[in-house]
């Protein structure tokens, strides 16, 4: 009786999760067309507790999209525009000499943009390395530590960074160590052809498309606790291990495309990102527990910037799309009679 | 939780199909696999049987006059053993895991792992509500599969790559030529006498080693004439050569007009002239053993004439190649005393050469340590004339000699045309000279303590004129803000702004 009611109980969970899910990109999908696997990407790392790199040509909807992601949900929203001289107090906070009511001037505490809910880090390759190891702290110990004060980031906190892989005149490349703290990175594509008219409606007309918030903070961090709790069956598990072992130069699932063109493969943390990324695609697909199909789709977004490939792949043009395709392909899936 | 022993029933039973259906499936896959790879096991029997036959042919054996079935049937037994070794060890480490079978029909009913899941948290327990929901949404799935049959897998193609296609084809030649070996030596063996040997075996095309034992295997005839083999060798010593000269090396030299190197150039290559065409003194000499036969009276008077008319023929080639324009002077008893006269000078050239080569040694090091390469004279050649061939300098011009270091003759130094070089030089002189001899030693020291005054301060003088103007940092907006609120305040309050203490004063 007592089993009956906990599944009873998951289930409904499992049913709240998917309607919040499917409210949240309904709203959102008002203004955005045409990157459906782009909204449930972001939505993917906002439920899974992660952050988001989105990189793509001027133009394609990233700022929009997490504009739309923040006014559908209730949250502290605010949006860094990267430059060159952008420093570290300029989105962390700083002291700054302030009048108090008695008409004394003390130092207070001025928080930065940094300190939000939702953050928006627009092109975010064009700080220099030390404003963007400013964000390291935060995306992975949630608080800020400015000279002897840390602050608690509130929950839920989410990056969501573009970048545009074109314009490298001017710009910094991220570092190994921020990269690996995204937990997806999507590349944002061109519309369809029948996306165009539908984009051209809602952005050129008179009338302004006005997103409603359908959830808030504490929802979101409620949905968190239950993608926490989608189990990992053991045969996923070892799937996922193998996969990011694979992209690994020299480990012995690595294909020979790993062994020639990668230097420096995934770390563990690209199997955590990989399995909560899948157990919120499993939620969403309405499973209790990870499969291997949901760790073969989410492991290009995972893993593809946690490789780092050598002289000899760029020279011969290898993508890390190559390289994840070779790597899939080289693991056996465990359900695969073995040859 | 009352359908769990029931779900767990029907995992089982579809375990066992799906074990049942993928073994099958897996030995026909495994079997076709095996076969393609088995062919190039094909060359193991005819590679061992024909090496067998060369052995036995060669040790003056019989050959193998086995059946061409026999070889054929022999040379299956290689893919047939692969074959059954092979199925063996992959029946015995084929693993059709619980997981697979179930996964088997997870993947046929696109029904996303959820067989396999139920059947792990089945067995490990549904500790949690996740896990027990997951049990429960696999329950469809599990009665879908019961009704299902497992589609048959796709075997690969009898595909036979060219690898193993040529591996039969050379097992075959091999067979062929195994058993045509073995014919040819048959018929040799039966053959009556040598002569019939030396037209039955076709030596252009048997292996010279083969044919030497084929030469062996017809039974030998009786050797009365011949002499024991000691004998022969004093009968040799003491008889002297019918071309032997009785001239010193001394008296070669000078009758031969040539410098010393050119002597041994012309006396080797005519040495090489002879023995390639083989010289009576050759002949005599007891360890050939295909000459060891003393031929017929008469065929060996004839050979012998042959042999000497080929040698002096060979000689004289070789005299004329080794001294370029027709100038040759030696004879055949000069190359006849080629050895005698060699001793003392490669004698002496060895002892030179022991000086040479620490000489040499001593250069090397000197380069190594300076780090310049130095030229070496010693490695000097003489120069070439016009045609490019080493030859010692004379002053004794050639037939065509026109005067202008033409072919042979030194040059004649008349005229301006005389001061053209008529004859292409290389350089004597090779790699990049050196500043000379340079020795680097190094010597400990210990370090000398010098003595030094003591420096005194002078007094700084007072400063007598002005800083000069001193420019103010300008305010930012914010600052002349606060200043302008500050001095406002305290206006309204009526007082006064504190003075500096100078200002006071």
């Amino acid at each position: 009786m007592t089993s009956t009611t906990g599944a009873a109980e998951a289930r409904e969970a499992a049913a709240r999760f998917r309607t919040v899910y499917a409210d949240i990109k309904r709203r959102v999908n008002q203004m955005m067309v045409g990157q459906d696997e782009i909204v449930d990407g972001v939505m993917t790392a906002l439920l899974a507790g992660g952050h988001v790199l989105l990189e793509g040509v001027p133009g394609l909807g990233k700022t929009m999209l997490v504009r739309c992601l923040s006014s559908a949900i209730e949250t502290k929203f605010s949006r860094i525009q990267f430059t060159p001289d952008m420093m570290p107090a300029d989105i962390q906070g700083t002291w700054v000499l302030m009048e108090n009511d008695q008409g004394r001037h003390d130092l207070r505490f001025q928080e930065g943009p940094l300190i939000a809910n939702l953050v928006l880090a627009d092109e975010i390759n064009r700080a220099t390395p030390k404003t963007q190891s400013a964000l390291l702290e935060a995306m992975q110990e949630r608080q800020v530590t400015v000279g002897k004060r840390t602050i608690k980031l509130s929950e839920p906190f989410c990056v969501l960074a573009t970048q545009n892989p074109v314009e490298q005149e001017g710009t910094y490349p991220l570092p190994e160590a921020q990269l690996d703290r995204f937990l997806l990175k999507l590349v944002v594509g061109y519309p369809k052809e029948e996306d165009y008219g539908p984009i051209l409606d809602r952005t050129i007309g008179d009338s302004e498309v006005t997103i409603e918030p359908v959830t808030n903070a504490a929802e979101i961090v409620r949905l968190r606790h239950i993608v926490r709790a989608v189990p990992v069956p053991a045969h996923a598990q070892q799937y996922a291990i193998q996969v990011v072992m694979g992209t690994q130069p020299g480990s012995p699932y690595a294909p020979k495309k790993v062994n020639e063109y990668v230097a420096l493969g995934s770390s563990p943390r690209g199997a955590q990102s990989l399995l909560l990324a899948a157990k919120v695609r499993a939620l969403v697909n309405g499973r209790f527990a990870v499969s291997i199909d949901d760790i073969k789709t989410l492991a290009l977004p995972v893993l593809r910037h946690r490789l780092l490939i050598n002289f000899h792949g760029q020279s011969d043009r290898v993508t890390d799309a190559d390289i994840v395709a070779a790597v899939l392909a080289a693991v056996r899936e465990p359900l695969e009679v073995a040859s | 939780m009352a359908q769990e022993p029931l779900l767990q029933q029907q995992l089982n039973h579809l375990a066992v199909r799906a074990q049942r259906s993928l073994g099958r499936w897996a030995f026909a896959r495994d079997f076709r696999l095996t076969v393609r790879d088995s062919l190039v096991w094909l060359l193991v029997a005819p590679v061992l049987l024909s090496g067998v036959q060369v052995a036995l042919l060669l040790a003056g054996r019989g050959p193998l006059t086995w059946p061409t079935l026999a070889w054929v049937l022999l040379s299956l037994a290689g893919p047939v053993g692969f074959v059954v070794a092979r199925m063996a060890s992959l029946a015995k480490h084929r693993q059709l895991g619980r997981r697979t079978c179930l996964g088997a029909f997870d993947l046929q009913l696109n029904s996303h792992d959820r067989l396999v899941t139920a059947d792990e948290f089945l067995a490990g327990g549904a500790s949690d509500h996740f896990r027990q929901a997951a049990i429960d949404d696999a329950a469809d799935h599990i009665a879908r599969a019961s009704e299902t049959t497992l589609d048959e897998k796709a075997l690969p193609a009898w595909a036979i790559s060219q690898r193993s296609w040529a591996a039969a084809v050379v097992a075959l030649a091999l067979i062929v030529g195994a058993q045509w070996i073995g014919h040819v030596a048959l018929g040799i063996r039966n053959a009556p006498d040598a002569a019939t040997v030396l037209t039955t075996a076709n030596l252009q095309t048997l292996p010279a080693r083969v044919a030497a034992s084929l030469l062996d295997l017809r039974p030998n005839p009786p050797r009365p004439d011949r002499p024991a083999p000691d004998e022969a060798a004093q009968a040799n010593a003491a008889q002297p050569s019918p071309d032997a000269s009785p001239r010193t090396p001394r008296t070669d030299q000078e009758a031969d007009g040539q410098s010393h190197a050119g002597g041994q150039a012309s006396s080797r290559s005519a040495s090489q002239a002879m023995a390639s065409s083989g010289t009576p003194s050759n002949q005599q000499t007891p360890s050939q053993p295909l000459e060891e036969d003393p031929p017929q009276p008469q065929d060996a008077a004839a050979a012998a004439q042959a042999k000497k008319a080929e040698g002096k023929k060979g000689q004289q080639q070789a005299s004329s190649a080794t001294s370029g324009q027709g100038q040759s002077k030696s004879s055949s008893s000069d190359s006849n005393s080629i050895p005698a006269t060699d001793q003392p000078d490669r004698a002496g050239a060895n002892k030179d050469d022991g000086k040479d080569e620490e000489g040499i040694q001593d250069e090397q090091e000197e380069e190594k340590t300076s780090g310049v390469e130095r030229p070496s004279l010693r490695r000097n050649k003489p120069p070439v004339d016009r045609n490019l061939s080493n030859r010692p300098a004379t002053d004794q011009a050639g037939p065509n000699a026109n005067g202008r270091s033409g072919p042979g003759g030194r040059k004649k130094t008349r005229g301006v045309p005389a001061m053209i070089l008529g004859v292409p030089t290389p350089d004597r002189i090779q790699g990049m000279t050196n500043p000379g001899r340079s020795k680097v030693t190094q010597e400990n020291s210990t370090p000398k303590e010098e003595p030094q005054s003591a420096l005194t301060a002078e007094e700084r003088a007072a400063r007598e004129n002005p800083f000069g103007y001193i420019e103010h940092p300008l305010l930012r907006p914010w600052m002349q803000n606060l200043v302008e609120k500050y001095f406002l305040q305290l206006r309204e309050k009526g007082g006064t702004p504190p003075l500096r203490k100078e200002t006071r004063q």
